[in-house]
This record gives C-alpha cells, structure tokens and sequence, in this order.
C-alpha cells in the first residue's frame, strides 16, 4: 500500500437524519447542492419520487431515510453521485438527500464488521460496512438503489 | 354543444402538455380525441367518482378530475377549463385540464425514461421530458391514462 495514501480520506461519510448514515467512495461523490429545485413525479415511491435536473439529465432523488424506515429528510441538501454497473461501463449518476453536509473520511481494511439494524435492508442496499467512531457504517450500493426498482 | 377535433398531428413526436395544477402531463397529440372547454361539461346525474358528461360523437362519455399527484378529485378546483376527451377501446373519456399547449417536437435529448427506483408496473407515467431547467413534464400515453383512470374508479 502508498504510504502517502494511507491518511487521505478515502470515503465520504452521508448523513440520512435520526442517526442513519452510510459511505461512499471518494471518487463516487460529483456535487453537493443546497436548496435544489426538485420535480416531484407523481405515482412514484416515497422513497423516490421526485428528480434533479443536473447537466442535462434528470436524476432520480433518493431519501435513504424513508426506506430505512425513518420520517422523510426536508428538501435542503442533495448530493450527485456518479458510479459504474460493471467496469467499462458508462457512468450513471443519481441524487441522494442529506440531513447535512457528508464528511471525508480515512476507511481501512482492518475497520470491517456486521450490517447495523435494519440489518436486513442495509444488506440488499450495501456491499460491505465498517466500523467508525463507535458506529458501524454500511457502504452504499449504488447500482441496487439507482438502477433497479426497489425491493425489500 | 360539440367538441374540438385536433388537428391532424404533423409529427409522430408531437405531444400535447397538459397542465394538471402544476404537474406538466405530456400525451402524444394523435391520442386526444377532443379538446371541450370545462364550463360546457354537463354536470348532472355524475357516475361514481366521475365529475360530469362530456359530448363526443353523438353520445356522452364521463369526465374525471385528476390531482396533480393524479389520484382522482370529486371536487373540481376552479382552474380546470379544459377536457381532453381520450379513448378507452370501449368508449371515450373525458379529463379535465387547467390548460393544454402542443409541442411540436420532443427531441430524444429532452425525453427521458423514468429512473429505474421510480418504476412500478401500474405507473401512468413512462417517461420524462426536460422541457427547460426549470420545467418538466412527465410522459404517458393515452392507454396508461385510461388504465390509471379506471383503476382508481373501481377501486
């Protein structure tokens, strides 16, 4: 391993509201906007149900707090994330809401645990978790959230 | 009392954009049968759920009154003036519109297909069009329209 990579962050830590957080890559993270026009989409989930127009494309926005169970996030703060299906792939890009705004991170190997509670929901929505600061905090899935209908 | 008939689209991308109080509704144009004003809607002996007749080809057809979440409305907020009469395969309906504009052409940049996490099966909308940075419309057709329409009635 770099060295000098060892104390960059190399994750972003999101915040979803009620003590609900989850991370992302560095790279995966393109735009943090406050106060977004959003277009609400009718007979849409509440989870997703309205989109961001975003360098020509409309991105669905999701509020990870409704599938976790949690009181719908106010509309203030939305992230851009870019990521890949498969490598070589085009980019697809979605929107996530965000209690506030997420922070850079260092995530090492050695910080792997178990899934928190709703353990079943983080394991369908993330591919792995780490523990930090005292919590264990799920890595997001973008492509089971952004590319597929949702199914719990 | 007789209806509009539209004219002929002259293009296959042509889609009228209803205006739902606020929501942008985007149909092709060849699917509206008619177009009537709300105030010449008869408004007596309703079907359930339904808000009024509307006339077209010699016979009325019931009209409904959709939100701009599209569930239906028994009460009709004063800004409908317009109906767009559609075909059912049985029949006709009516639904009612605060306005109507025609876009004569959609272009593939501007329209959409709706994102994977907003998809169900029973969905009217289909897509979505940028019309500008400021406004979208959502896309149906008139087949989705009239299955949404039925189901919330037998609901």
């Amino acid at each position: 391993m770099d060295k000098t990579n060892e104390f960059r962050p190399n994750a972003w830590l999101l915040d979803f509201g009620q003590t609900s957080r989850a991370a992302v890559g560095m790279r995966v993270m393109l735009q943090i906007t406050d106060d977004p026009r959003l277009h609400a989409v009718p007979c849409t989930p509440q989870h997703c149900h309205s989109v961001y127009f975003w360098q020509g494309r409309l991105l669905p926005v999701v509020d990870m707090a409704v599938i976790l169970g949690n009181a719908p996030q106010k509309p203030h703060l939305l992230a851009v994330a870019g990521y890949q299906e498969h490598p070589g792939e085009a980019t697809r890009f979605g929107a996530f809401l965000l209690s506030s705004p997420p922070v850079a991170i260092i995530v090492g190997n050695d910080q792997a645990c178990a899934l928190p509670e709703p353990a079943d929901t983080w394991n369908k929505l993330s591919v792995s978790c780490f523990g930090h600061q005292g919590d264990a905090i799920p890595v997001l899935h973008l492509g089971r959230i952004f590319s597929r209908p949702l199914e719990l | 009392m007789t209806a509009t008939l539209l004219a002929p689209p002259e293009s296959d991308a042509a889609m009228v954009v209803l205006n739902i109080s606020g929501l942008r509704l985007a149909l092709p144009q060849a699917e509206i049968r008619a177009l009537e004003s709300a105030p010449d809607i008869d408004t007596d002996e309703t079907k359930p759920f339904s808000v009024g007749w509307v006339q077209f080809k010699q016979e009325r057809w019931p009209v409904y009154c959709l939100s701009q979440d599209l569930s239906l409305l028994v009460v009709v907020p004063r800004e409908r003036r317009s109906c767009i009469v559609l075909d059912t395969g049985a029949g006709y309906i009516g639904i009612l519109c605060d306005s109507v504009g025609i876009r004569e052409q959609i272009t593939p940049v501007q329209h959409q297909e709706l994102p994977p996490p907003m998809r169900s099966p029973d969905n009217p909308i289909l897509g979505l069009i940028a019309l500008s940075e400021e406004e979208i419309a959502c896309a149906s057709n008139a087949e989705r329209l009239v299955e949404h329409v039925t189901r919330l009635v037998n609901l």
